[in-house]
């Protein structure tokens, strides 16, 4: 896993250790004990099987969500080594008046070259000094451009410490012979498959330059291809379509004699190691040419690596928590599967086990035997399942593989063993404990009910003790509501109540009896748990309300069946009441379960728990598909197409262009344009410590007038969104912000995102060349995906930024049809190839995000499915169990006239019953709860109408109907056998 | 003269068959049982008794000879078919009295009923009339955790007696009870089989309880060694 976990997996698992080794040498010291432990373990060879098999599912899932984790961290970071490669830090200035960097005397470069040799910078190996620009490239013989490329200046030299270029036929060069010839460019293989270049090749780079650094002059430059080599080392940079050419040559292109634009550094160090250093290369770059507010251009050292590390690392744990949570109910599940194993195990062998006592053995050797025997369970279990979970995460990434294999992304399996060896740990650690408790609560048993087999007296008489249980409970439930009160906790203030309504029922128990008391207890938890309201502003919580809700949810509604179990047997059988042979069946079926409540209660929690889970992921997936398709609207601004051109080649008159083409002339209804400035700007509110980047566009006329841009929120004092849009072309000092801002607001963008967060009618001061200037925000849209930014008119933005053309564009087709936009969006893409246009068919670009987002629900539905192997193993055991115990009832029932299919039916009915009432409450209780996920997505606009309309009745029917075909598929052959059973036999033997 | 025996036996053999080992239970034995007849079998333990009761109730098979029962021999009948016969015709009583524990007292006696086709409402009359009959209308919501040995008897016997079935098999019906209890449950028993006129077939060791029949077959080996019947 990750590194820093390193020394808690290491404590973990000497713990591990201890503890096993301590329990086998006090296993060894009792030897008989232990010879008992091991023959009951082996006397029933099929029970072994069934119980690994349950008990190792935890582990399994504990293992898989780390692996997961494994594997995007690996595919993460080899991203960011593989895209960096030696270097660490860039020195520069972001700002420059495309957004790219700023330029800077190259004698920055010197002065830290000469502190360098003077032996002032030691935690240093390379330096290079660079050019960068982002610029469309076309290749004169084959026709094919790519619109951004990155245009690199280097000096060959000092490049040398980055390591070499590798050319595609195996040679390594520095590049120093190849820029001797004049005009001669290196490209990367990704560029060359681009514009299918070969050496030779002639291509042409667009750009502008600005004469005076205000009037812009379209250039055009013509370079010969010298080499094309692999995406690897630093022709890799940025993992972009990259060309390089001499640093001489970019400066006398782009006419910055004398400039850089940036200055890559490498640490003393490896490509992975040398991040360590990060801080010490900082501390002496910084000592040279001073922090980023004393330099009079800004220049910052800018710890490219390992903020892209630390992302990465954030990334990959981040999934795998995602999977961790999602798995805990399975966790759960399991536990309750192996508590349920074990009692089952100790009501086999009660007799025997009190005709031990009755001989003079002591409860804890009682204990003792239990904790040995479950002991080599937990062991090979957890052994089995740590393997097991790396088989189901390297089946998940197969899916994974699949979804993203089409966007180009190689997802290799990679693990840790560390993640193998934390996984059992924890899985052996929680099934030992486990095993522990269950242990010592079937070792409690009477002797003498143990020996002739009487069933242990119910709690149909509250004891006292009972009764203060329920009192501390009570005391419990009103500090957590208070704690949850006080600290604004969401998780407190919903189990407070909930643990206070069941202890006071517990406590009242004593004069109503159990049953009025625990339904009103148990309803109440499930209303408050689900009441749609929020009762206190403010109140945080994660993700782990989602586990605490389902599974107080999931008790709640088990105690409330249970509690009125008889009236809904006799509902049942009332129901039932008709049919020939229906009554003895559905009443001999319903009994039993509803008699032996602890072990029904922990089945149907198991199963309810898992059902849940999986209809909750079920919903937010339905939600997710509507919540996209809604946001075609919020997104797409009612336009077709999106199209950006490169920054340096902006496109004058996009209509008349148009007008004039052959093939683009009137297929256009509307066509909107935006020129992009780049600054800085901070919310009044917030003051100037909280400074962003952040873009200026520039709306025409033609937005301006025509957008459909949807409103998140509108300032009181418009009337609409027409309004809105007419103020901002009149008042230069009123703007509007896209959503991105506002999702970091409310909480759905992570802070991380570096985006100006404001709201309508907050005032936003943005840095322009003549100073600062105030601007007030009276609209923000929904739309968040194709720009970021505050809008204001194109004219407003000259005035302010100096002249500019427009870089993004809103097209609108006078035919809608699909086929039409998209062969549209390449008649544009060819028409305006010189400016490196390109085009976003915003509908299919909207699709493909969903199809995406889907694929990835429907894998996590799949793995959290796997719980349900668990609850099915819990069900086939009951099942299992039900059989061998009732054998002789059996032969009763069968004497008294069940005929044999009656009796299958009998146990067929047993399983169905709880298996659909799991099913049942799970899915019901899912869907229940996914109304406050709904309202968290859709906020003003959720409507109860609308969410009914969301719940995808297909799906979750294919959840229930599969659920219970696979419980009968388990658990129809103990039915058989129950059928099969000889009458006269049955009755001879007790058990 | 043929249908006043209700149960009638011709030479049954009965062989287990437990790997190399062969017991054989029965050896040949015949017996006619009339109509209204209370009969008890007596013999030391392991001579077959269980195994003849198991034939003629037709919840086992013998490996040989044929057991009719009003008329109809039990080969003839499927599995099925001697199912619903016993539902309507026979009603037993065990040992180790053999009541559904999950189920109550009341729940327990109508079960025949239901298993006869009764609907539930005229069940649940007829299982607290019988409840009644063996003494114990009081219990009739008590699991039968929550009942004694002979209170659980007692029950069981209401549940062998709620449909009136032509023949009671009993089998050790007293070996779980003390004397006391033992002679309650013998002379409910023994009011039934003169009120109703019901057969009832009766193992037991108790040579008390088995001198209260009409007629008493000593078993041995497999065969019945004698008869008698005691001057009651
Ligand atoms: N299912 C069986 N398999 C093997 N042997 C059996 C089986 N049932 C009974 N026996 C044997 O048959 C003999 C008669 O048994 P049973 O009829 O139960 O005798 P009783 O009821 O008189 O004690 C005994 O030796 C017993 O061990
Ligand atoms: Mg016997």
């Amino acid at each position: 896993m990750m590194v820093g976990i390193m020394n808690g997996t290491m404590s973990l698992v000497i713990f591990v250790l201890v503890i096993f080794g301590v329990v086998f040498l006090i296993g060894f010291s009792k030897r008989a004990l232990f010879r008992m432990a091991l023959r009951n373990l082996w006397r029933r060879k099929t029970n072994i099987a069934v119980v690994t098999a349950g008990l190792l599912i935890g582990t399994a899932i504990i293992t898989s969500s780390f692996v997961i984790g494994d594997t995007f961290g690996y595919i993460f970071k080899s991203v960011v080594y593989e895209e960096l490669d030696r270097t660490d830090e860039l020195v520069g200035a972001l700002g420059g008046r495309t957004g790219a960097y700023a330029y800077f005397p190259s004698s920055y470069y010197q002065n830290l070259s000469d502190a360098r040799d003077a032996g002032n910078l030691t935690s240093i190996d390379g330096l290079a000094p660079a050019i960068l620009e982002s610029a469309p490239v076309l290749d004169t013989l084959t026709s094919l451009s790519e619109a951004s490329v990155n245009i690199m200046g280097i000096d060959a030299r000092a490049d040398a410490e980055f390591g070499f270029f590798h050319e595609v036929d195996g040679d390594r060069i520095t590049g120093e012979t190849v820029f001797l010839q004049p005009n001669a460019t290196i490209i990367n293989e990704r560029l060359a498959k681009q514009l299918d270049a070969e050496p030779g090749h002639i291509v042409l780079i667009h750009y502008t330059v600005y004469i005076n650094e205000t009037i812009p002059d379209p250039r055009v430059k013509s370079l010969t291809v010298a080499s094309i080599v692999k995406n690897v080392g630093k022709a890799n940079f940025l993992w972009g379509e990259n060309l390089f050419i001499t640093l001489d040559l970019a400066q006398e292109m782009f006419e910055k004699p004398g400039m850089i634009n940036l200055i890559r550094v490498s640490n003393e160090g490896g490509v992975e190691t040398g991040v360590a250093r990060t801080d010490s290369a900082k501390e002496e770059i910084e000592a040279v040419i001073g922090t980023k507010d004393e330099n009079p251009f800004g220049l910052e050292v800018m710890t490219i690596k390992r903020d892209n590390i630390d992302i990465a690392e954030e990334g990959s744990q981040a999934i795998s928590e995602l999977f961790t949570i999602m798995s805990t109910f399975a966790i759960i599940a399991g536990v309750i599967l192996i508590v349920n194993i074990f009692v089952m195990l100790a009501e086999e062998r009660k007799s025997e086990m009190g005709t031990a006592r009755a001989l003079g053995m002591k409860r804890r050797h009682l204990v003792l035997s239990y904790v040995l025997e479950g002991s080599v369970y937990a062991l090979l279990a957890a052994f089995l399942g740590a393997f097991a979970g790396l088989g189901i995460a390297y089946l998940m990434i197969l899916a994974f593989a699949q979804i993203f294999g089409a966007a180009g992304l190689a997802i290799p399996f990679y693990f840790e063993a560390d993640s193998l060896i934390l996984g059992f740990s924890l899985g052996a650690l929680i099934t030992f404990m486990t095993v522990v408790l269950s242990s010592w609560v079937v070792s409690k048993l009477n002797i003498v009910r143990a020996i002739r087999g009487i069933p242990e007296p119910s709690l149909a008489r509250p004891t006292r003790r009972f009764v203060v249980m329920g009192g501390l409970l009570v005391a419990l439930g009103v500090l957590l509501t208070y704690a949850g009160v006080v600290q604004l906790s969401q998780a407190y203030f919903m189990t407070g109540p909930c643990i206070l309504l069941l202890g006071g029922a517990m406590v009242v128990s004593k004069r109503w009896g159990t049953r009025v008391p625990i339904t009103v207890a148990s309803l109440g938890s499930i209303v408050w748990i689900l009441l749609p309201v929020d009762l206190i502003e403010g109140m945080t919580g994660g993700m782990e309300m989602f586990i605490l809700s389902g599974v107080f949810l999931v008790l709640s509604a088990v105690l409330l069946v249970m509690a009125n179990s008889h009236a809904l047997v006799n509902f049942i059988s009332r129901l039932n009441a008709g049919r020939k042979d229906a009554l003895p069946v559905v009443r001999m079926a319903l009994s039993y379960p509803m008699k032996k409540k602890f072990r029904t209660g922990m089945t149907l929690v198991m199963f309810a728990l898992i059902i849940f889970t999986v209809t909750v992921i079920a919903m937010i997936s339905s939600f997710q598909a509507n919540f996209v398709e809604g946001t075609y609207e919020d997104q797409s601004g009612a336009y077709d197409i999106i199209g950006t051109a490169n920054y340096m080649t902006p496109i004058a008159n996009i209509s008349g262009t148009i007008q004039s083409s052959s093939i683009l002339a009137n297929r256009f209804d509307e066509v909107g344009t935006m020129t992009t400035a780049f600054t800085t700007a901070y919310n009044a509110g917030d003051g100037e410590n909280a400074t962003f980047h952040v873009r200026v566009y520039g709306a025409n006329d033609d937005f301006l007038d025509s957008n459909d841009f949807t409103f998140h929120s509108i300032s009181a004092d418009y009337d609409g969104p027409d309004d809105v849009w007419d103020a901002v072309r009149t008042n230069s000092s009123l703007i509007v912000l896209d959503a991105s801002g506002m999702l970091v607001i409310q909480g759905y963008a992570p802070e991380l995102m570096n985006v100006l967060q404001a709201e309508v009618d907050d005032t936003v001061v943005v840095d322009t060349p003549l100073g600062p200037s105030e601007k007030q925000v009276i609209g923000t849209l929904n739309e968040f995906y194709f720009f970021q930014g505050m809008i204001t008119s194109e004219v407003f933005s000259q005035d302010q930024f100096g002249p500019q053309l427009p870089v993004l564009f809103f097209f609108k087709g006078t035919d809608s049809g699909s086929s039409n936009i998209r062969s549209l969006a390449k008649d544009l893409e060819k028409e305006f190839v010189g400016s490196g246009l390109q085009t976003t068919v915003i509908w299919d670009f909207l699709a493909e995000q969903l199809r995406t987002q889907s694929a990835i629900m429907n894998l996590i539905q799949v793995y959290l499915g796997m719980g349900l192997v668990v609850g099915i193993a819990g069900l086939a055991i009951v099942a299992i169990r039900s059989v061998v115990e009732r054998r002789q009832e059996i032969g009763v029932m069968r004497a008294i006239g069940y005929k044999r299919r009656m009796v299958m039916r009998v146990f067929l009915m047993e399983i169905s019953f709880i298996s659909l009432l799991g099913i049942i409450a799970g899915i019901v209780l899912g869907v229940a709860l996914s109304f406050h996920i709904y309202r968290g997505f859709f906020g003003a606009t959720a409507e109860f109408t609308h969410f009914l309309s969301l719940i995808p009745i297909v799906n979750l029917l294919a959840i229930a109907v599969i659920a219970f075909v696979l419980t009968l598929l388990l658990t129809i052959s103990s039915a058989f056998k129950a059928a099969k059973i000889v009458p006269a036999e049955a009755l001879r033997f007790k058990e | 003269m043929e249908q006043e025996h209700i149960v009638q036996a011709k030479n049954l053999h009965k062989v287990y068959e437990t790997g190399e080992l062969k017991v054989h239970a029965l050896r040949g034995v015949d017996i006619e049982i009339e109509r209204g007849e209370m009969i008890s079998i007596m013999g030391p333990s392991g001579c077959g008794k269980t195994t003849l009761l198991n034939c003629l109730s037709g919840i086992d098979d013998p490996t040989q000879g044929e057991v009719i029962i009003e008329g109809t021999s039990l080969a003839d009948l499927s599995d099925n078919e001697k199912t619903e016969y016993r539902a309507k015709r026979i009603g037993f009583v065990f040992q180790a009295y053999n009541l559904f524990p999950v189920l109550t007292a009341a729940e327990n006696v109508e079960m025949p009923l239901l298993l006869g086709g009764v609907r539930l409402r005229e069940a649940r009359k007829r299982a607290l009339k019988a409840l009644k009959h063996v003494g114990l209308e009081d219990s009739e919501t008590k699991l039968p955790s929550e009942l004694s040995g002979g209170e659980q008897q007692r029950v069981a016997i209401a549940r062998a007696l709620v449909n009136d079935p032509a023949i009671v098999f009993g089998d050790e019906l007293t070996g779980n009870l003390d004397t006391e209890t033992s002679d309650q449950v013998m002379d409910l028993i023994h009011e039934m089989n003169r009120r109703n006129k019901q057969t009832f077939v009766i193992v037991t060791h108790d040579p008390k309880v088995g001198d209260m029949a009409h007629r008493v077959l000593k078993f041995r080996d497999g065969t019945v060694e004698k008869e008698y019947r005691p001057i009651g």
